[in-house]
């Protein structure tokens, strides 16, 4: 038909047929491979901390026990060295080969937060010490 | 058959021991919660071990020597409430997650996306009903 209500069929008809393949989301890969790079931080944030829960728990547990075995000076720091390599051997278990799907770098998980848990073991390691050879 | 089958099928050390061990057993490990016990287990030994020590001293103090190094029976004790602290902490740890964004959203589903729980009523005939059944 002619006329206004040929054209405006005719211009429904062009909208809906361009519209529905305007809209029509185009599964190709190259929007697939735009998420390949992303990464959720909150999940980033979660393997951070179930990292650190092991790291500091371990130097605690192996801070009481060095003081109560009495060992000061080099010995202890050799001891809180064993309890890292074994907080960062844990990691490097979990995290499986290099591109690991838990980390963004695994070595940097594993060598990074050595000094993480030094604090805590000395502070627990001075308390236990006092607590049995000092004052016990 | 015997235990070589078994230690082809589980990978992990601690499946298969604890996998192998017994049908009830393997079923009592399977939580991680039951792996506190573990940290129980090695705090009371390092405490054992500790009171252990201190009479130790106490000892020496009567005898009038000098310490010099605590006995291997403690120190034993000690290496075991350690590894048995690290045992049960090692696997109360959270299981790591996927941190690629496409990973995670390549396993939802429709259902994932319109569930929104903050909008479930259940003001609605079913409330009545189930009264009217009781």
């Amino acid at each position: 038909a002619t006329g206004i209500a040929g054209s405006s069929r005719g211009l429904l008809h062009r909208r809906m047929g361009k519209g529905a393949a305007g809209r029509r989301a185009p599964a190709s890969s190259s929007d697939a491979k735009s998420l390949t790079n992303v990464y959720a931080p909150d999940k980033i944030a979660y393997n951070t901390q179930a990292v650190e829960y092991v790291r500091t728990f371990l130097s605690i547990v192996g801070g009481t026990a060095t003081g109560i075995a009495g060992y000061t000076g080099l010995m202890g720091l050799l001891c809180f060295f064993l309890t890292n390599l074994l907080a960062s051997m844990w990691v490097a278990y979990k995290a499986g080969p290099s591109p690991s799907p838990y980390f963004q770098s695994v070595r940097g998980e594993v060598l990074g937060g050595m000094m993480g848990g030094f604090g805590s073991f000395v502070l627990f390691w001075t308390m236990s010490n006092n607590f049995v050879h000092i004052y016990g | 058959r015997g235990w070589f089958e078994l230690e082809r099928k589980g990978g992990h050390i601690w499946s298969q021991a604890f996998g192998g061990g017994g049908g009830s057993m393997s079923s009592a490990l399977k939580t991680k919660a039951h792996y506190r016990l573990f940290i129980v287990l090695g705090f009371a030994c390092l405490a054992h071990s500790a009171y252990s020590s201190i009479q130790y001293h106490k000892h020496l103090r009567m005898v009038g020597e000098d310490y010099t190094g605590s006995p291997l029976d403690i120190l034993f004790e000690i290496l075991i409430g350690f590894c048995l602290c690290a045992f049960g902490i090692l696997n109360t740890a959270n299981d790591l997650l996927p941190i690629k964004m496409a990973q995670t959203f390549q396993n939802k589903t429709v259902e994932d996306y319109l569930f929104r729980p903050e909008y479930v009523t259940f003001n609605h005939r079913g409330r009545v009903v189930g009264k009217m059944m009781l």
